[in-house]
């Protein structure tokens, strides 16, 4: 279909300038911050020459469009610079800790669809019983709930009062997979209620369901297919979110992923770090929207037609 | 042609309020979505008139009364520097209702316009506005929030800012859904057709029909909003000691949870309470508005 | 056919199962009885052979001459030459003696130094160590002094200065700034990868640096000490591994202790040390931490420029209450430095209490003086039509400080002003203070030697413009320069700080006690002043239970 591929590689076009844009406002923004990450390198007791010595070697007396295209020229070789606090590169550090964030937010990602589809077509199926109204109601519960409160009470209940799982650390990715896990068990389930929902309320499906058995199940898959290709575009949508939302839980659990750098990053005014993951989840998201749009193109034609040249 | 037609339809059955189906709705969600009502109504009263429910004012300390639990004299025990928890959960919904209802509002009059613009015109600019809203949407709000308002600085309008810019978009979407599937009915047509300009169509037309759907959406917004107050004055960029924001006065009571749950307990409920309700009445405003809707 | 053999075939899987089961079942009666028997067997004591301890912060980096501030692992990755003991006396540790003798430094080590990849540690290898220390580290100018060095012989170097070295004496020689360092290895593998997998000669060398999570120690076999107040003064057989855990959630890091997944934590939060305290398998260490918590003034910018102003201010804070606050955590202080420093005076903290001692009235009075009254009583004083209202900088990463701010602000509101509380960074605030932009900041320093600290901060030539008194620089530039005993010392530092509780460019709030949490399966730990320093060369690790 070269349609298809006609789309898929204007979309990809269309992104590099998106994620240029993104990578020179992150860069301007970045320098307005407050604060001066040299002032802790310099510590306490440097001289104000120490700190221009400091200063000069960072290549931070630059004016900035030099210093934008200086680090723009080492990112697309794959060099995020270094470090202003550790002096460390940055590539490695981030390669290093990208996979526990992208472990744990696959996982909870994966089980929250895993658990809340069965979840949405049951209270689609027992619309209006008490059943939906409670599994409609629980969901909405966790959905309600502040990520790290929720975090905190599990962590308490189930590391340290009933000591089933270790508290923090990399030994087990339950509590903090479970942590991000509740609360998007709802929004898949709720999505897949009203997308079965609107499937199952017209008319035509009403009589055939009215009717008999054997068509049941077929009415029952082509609800299901139509509530599952908004879900599958959602996943994609919803990887970056989940990545964000990672950053909390990370930091209440010590998982030492991505998230809690970019937190202590952000804290430190460790401007290389920063920017490099903050461009990382740019083409993380610009990439999932891209593949979104592809998988929604290619399983619901009507939406081809709406978006076509 | 088709699928406009297909949506058209959709839409004049979800906007008729009478029928079986409906009436069956209304009953069901009438529990959750009326329990939900009510306690938003209680919490606009609570933190309407705060400074006469509060025994104390926030800021009030008592050293030597620190750290006590629930008692008649503190609902809520206190805190580590003798504050009454009770007073300051209680300023603490008049600060949450407050950011959420601004923020909701500035999301509104960025996204709604835009959506309209978007809907109305397509073409370009509806790529352009589409586009954006699309990438602003899936990029994670946390980062994004933290990136503002480390620029900016922490304090209660910076957060405002920062919340507001990541979540415009859904008012945007909706709006230009919306606004799609009204361009090309009748009245529409009739209004251009004897030359009414762009903007007053937009205005007196299109405004008021997708009202409704936003509604809904502000009502699922502020929840969302409130959350992300929260979470940000937990992780420290939000509000300044010693305003009383829920998610400042559950940090604080963090490292507490031991000794004295109270302090980060209450908060946290009237956090999941406030977001609850806002979600069910949401809910509910949908199934009676717009059941389409996806948020 | 097919149907017989299915029937049979089903009647055999019967049966077959049957026996399965049969065989787990006598199996599991036969495990569980071979189990019990040895659980009644008494065990001989066993003992772990991984320390596991957990820290708030994960460190900068692994090389002590790139970082502006050291924990944990560089403390266990180098070895210091000299040491303090329990009386800051300063007795050998990686050096067999160290001596100055008129200006110059000398130091001894054994002939059989060697770093822990086996490399010799020479007279030539120390000089190198410290050229590269005052290229690469923030503190580089701690050997400002040094005019030229003497190779006496090959483990022993003369470090030649201008004027008598006290400073890099006590400064550089007894701490972990001053180590010596495998300076061959930095040069091949370069100063970034240093910084990841550094050699020093101390009890452990670096295993792993996973990034976020922890960093792997394992021991170094090549370890040898001279310290006194050790018994083992070799590598430790009974600690193979140590693991040293970044949490910086307190309640987080807290709960694994509790739970038993950690044997030591350090930089224990002041809401945990009291339940801690009566926790029977923990051992609480409490350390005094060699410096002062305060809050800076901007002498220079109206209208803390009233010398009247800031000691209305040192009037109106109530330390008893804070100290209440914290728990009972913290020494409240009126000085400028802490009981475990060097060339501290502790009669004048009885001074400094009775002047300062706190009273609304007095501070009210000051301010009244200075020409702020309270005219329409709404609680904050004017001069001029302006009120009294006051920016204050706390750092949200700095907890204790963090908790009493809202304290401060009540007991400034309550002499009348009106202080606005703007949390950062501590290393914004820093940044602030440095351009002058500010009018009170809190600020804390822990350093054991003052000469290596105070100047940086209230000299007027070197650190910052926002207080000045040359009669105050002249008293620092003395201890520089001259050969002091300790006794003439403290006399300096007790002038100085009487001109400083006159002119109250700080606000001096408390001395932090720092608290390290231990299970009580570690035995023998030494925890050590100045800095709480862990000795573990005769800890062992008890399991279970």
């Amino acid at each position: 279909m070269p349609g298809m591929l006609r789309y898929a590689i204007k979309k990809v076009l269309i992104g590099i300038p998106v994620i240029l844009f993104v990578s020179l406002s992150i860069f301007f923004l970045m320098q307005a911050m407050p604060g001066d990450p040299i002032e802790i390198i310099a510590g306490e007791r440097a001289t104000p020459q120490r700190i221009e010595e400091l200063k000069r070697s960072w290549g931070l007396d630059q004016p900035i469009y030099i210093q934008y295209f200086y680090w723009l020229s080492h990112v697309m070789v794959g060099d995020f610079g270094i470090s202003i606090t550790t002096r460390l590169p940055i590539a490695p550090l981030i390669w290093s800790m990208l996979p526990y964030t992208l472990a744990l937010t696959l996982t909870a990602l994966v089980l929250s669809y895993v658990l809340g589809i069965p979840i949405g077509v049951m209270a689609a199926l027992k619309r209006g019983t008490s059943l939906d109204n409670i599994t409609v109601g629980i969901a909405t519960f966790f959905y309600s709930m502040p990520t790290y409160w929720l975090g905190l009470m599990l962590m308490l209940t189930f590391g340290l009062y009933l000591k089933l799982f270790p508290l923090s650390g990399t030994d087990s990715m339950v509590l903090p997979a479970l942590t991000l896990t509740l609360p998007y068990v709802a929004m898949s389930a709720r999505i897949v209620r009203t997308e079965m929902l609107d499937v199952l309320t017209e008319d035509y499906v009403r009589t055939a369901w009215a009717k008999g058995l054997p068509s049941r199940n077929v009415i029952l898959k082509h609800a299901l297919r139509n509530a599952l290709i908004p879900l599958t575009v959602m996943f994609f949508l919803d990887l970056p979110w989940i990545i964000g939302g990672a950053v909390i839980v990370e930091s209440v659990f010590a998982w030492p992923g991505t998230g809690i750098l970019l937190y202590k990053s952000i804290i430190r005014q460790d401007y290389p770090v920063v920017l490099a993951i903050v461009l990382i989840i740019a083409i993380l998201t610009v990439v999932c929207n891209i593949v979104g749009d592809i998988i929604s193109a290619v399983l619901d034609p009507r939406i081809r037609v709406e978006k076509g040249d | 042609m088709n699928v406009e037609g297909k949506k058209e339809v959709e839409s004049e059955n979800s906007s008729r309020l009478i029928g079986v189906k409906n009436f069956f709705l209304l009953l069901i969600h009438y529990r959750t979505s009326f329990a939900g009502l009510i306690i938003v109504v209680g919490i606009t009263i609570i933190a309407i008139f705060a400074p006469f429910i509060a025994p104390k004012h926030y800021a009030e300390i008592d050293v030597s009364n620190r750290l006590q639990p629930p008692s008649l004299s503190h609902l809520f025990g206190t805190d580590a520097l003798g504050r009454d928890v009770f007073s300051r959960v209680v300023y603490g919904a008049q600060i949450a209702l407050w950011v959420g209802m601004i923020v909701v509002l500035i999301e509104a009059a960025i996204g709604i316009p835009l959506g309209i613009i978007a809907g109305y015109y397509n073409g370009k600019i509806d790529k352009i506005i589409s586009a954006l809203s699309d990438l602003v949407w899936s990029f994670p709000p946390v980062v994004l929030a933290l990136g503002v308002v480390t620029v900016l600085g922490a304090g209660i309008t910076q957060v405002v800012i920062a919340i507001a810019l990541t979540s415009w978009c859904a008012f945007t979407r909706v709006t230009r859904a919306k606004v799609q599937s009204l361009v090309n009915r009748e009245f529409i047509l009739a209004a251009r057709a004897i030359g009414e300009s762009d903007f007053s169509i937009m205005f007196r037309y299109l405004l008021p029909n997708v009202a409704s759907s936003n509604l809904v959406l502000a009502t699922l917004t502020l929840p969302a909003a409130i959350l992300s107050t929260t979470a940000l004055s937990f992780l420290g960029f939000g509000v300044q000691p010693p305003t009383p924001d829920w998610g400042a006065i559950l940090s604080e009571g963090a490292n507490q949870l031991v000794i004295a749950p109270w302090i980060a307990t209450f908060p946290g409920i009237f956090i999941v309470i406030t977001a609850l309700s806002f979600n069910l009445l949401g809910d509910g405003l949908r199934d009676l508005l717009d059941p389409k809707l996806k948020i | 056919m097919r149907k017989i053999f299915s029937k049979v075939m089903s009647k055999r899987a019967v049966t077959k199962i049957q026996a399965i089961v049969i065989i787990l079942v006598v199996a599991v009666a036969a495990v569980g009885s071979y189990w019990y028997y040895l659980s009644t067997l008494p065990s001989p004591v066993e003992y772990k052979k991984t320390l596991v301890i957990a820290i708030p912060e994960e460190s900068e980096g692994l090389d002590i001459q790139q970082v502006s501030w050291a924990n944990e692992p560089l403390e266990l990755i180098f070895q210091s030459y000299m040491a303090f003991n329990s009386t800051m006396g300063i007795v050998p540790d990686l050096a067999v003696d160290a001596k100055i003798e008129g200006n110059s430094v000398i130091i001894y080590l054994p002939g059989d130094a060697k770093f822990s990849n086996g490399d010799p540690i020479t007279a030539q290898v120390m000089q190198d160590a410290i050229e590269r220390y005052r290229v690469l580290s923030p503190y580089g100018s701690d050997y400002d002094a040094v005019i030229g060095y003497q190779i006496i012989n090959n483990s022993t170097l003369k470090i030649i200065t201008n004027v008598p070295p006290m400073y890099i004496w006590l400064n550089d020689v007894p701490t972990i700034y001053g180590v010596v360092v495998n300076v061959k290895v930095a040069k091949q593998v370069g100063d970034a990868a240093f910084n990841e997998n550094p050699i020093g000669c101390g009890p452990y060398k670096v295993k792993e640096w996973v990034h976020g999570s922890h960093i792997t120690l394992v021991r170094n076999d090549l370890y040898k000490t001279n310290l006194p107040f050790v018994q083992n003064k070799g590598p430790n057989t009974y600690i193979d591994e140590i693991t040293i855990r970044f949490i910086s959630e307190d309640l987080t890091r807290i709960s694994e202790l509790e739970a038993g997944r950690v044997d030591i934590v350090r930089g224990v939060p002041s809401d945990a040390v009291s339940r801690l305290r009566t926790n029977p398998n923990v051992v609480l260490y409490e350390n005094i931490v060699p410096g002062v918590q305060a809050i800076r003034l901007n002498c220079f910018k109206a209208p803390l420029n009233d010398s009247r102003v800031r000691q209305a201010l040192m009037y109106a804070v109530n330390r008893a209450e804070i100290n209440t606050t914290l728990e009972g955590t913290v020494l409240p202080t009126y000085l400028y430095m802490s009981p475990t420093m060097l060339a501290y005076n502790a009669s004048l903290e009885q001074y400094a209490s009775n002047k300062y001692a706190y009273s609304v009235e007095k501070a009210k009075s000051l301010l009244q003086e200075a020409g702020w009254v309270d005219i329409d009583g709404d609680g904050v004083a004017e001069k001029d039509g302006k009120e009294l209202t006051l920016d204050m900088l706390v750092p949200n990463d700095a907890p204790k400080l963090k908790k009493i701010g809202p304290l401060l602000q009540a007991k400034f509101a309550a002499i009348g002003v009106k202080v606005n509380i703007k949390e950062f960074s501590y290393s914004y605030i820093r940044t602030r203070e440095r351009a002058w932009d500010f009018d009170m900041a809190c600020m804390f320093y822990s350093w054991h030697d003052p000469a290596g600290i105070l100047p940086y901060l209230l000299h007027t030539s070197i650190a910052n413009r926002t207080y000045s008194n040359l009669e105050v620089d002249k008293l620092f530039d003395k201890d520089w320069s001259t050969a002091l005993d300790p006794v003439e010392r403290t006399k300096l530092y007790t002038q100085i700080q009487l001109i400083l509780l006159n002119d109250s460019p700080w606000i001096p709030l408390f001395t932090d006690k720092d608290y390290t949490a231990v299970s009580k399966n570690v035995k023998g730990l030494l925890v050590m002043p100045p800095y709480g320093t862990m000795y573990i060369q005769d800890t062992k690790v008890v399991k279970g239970g």
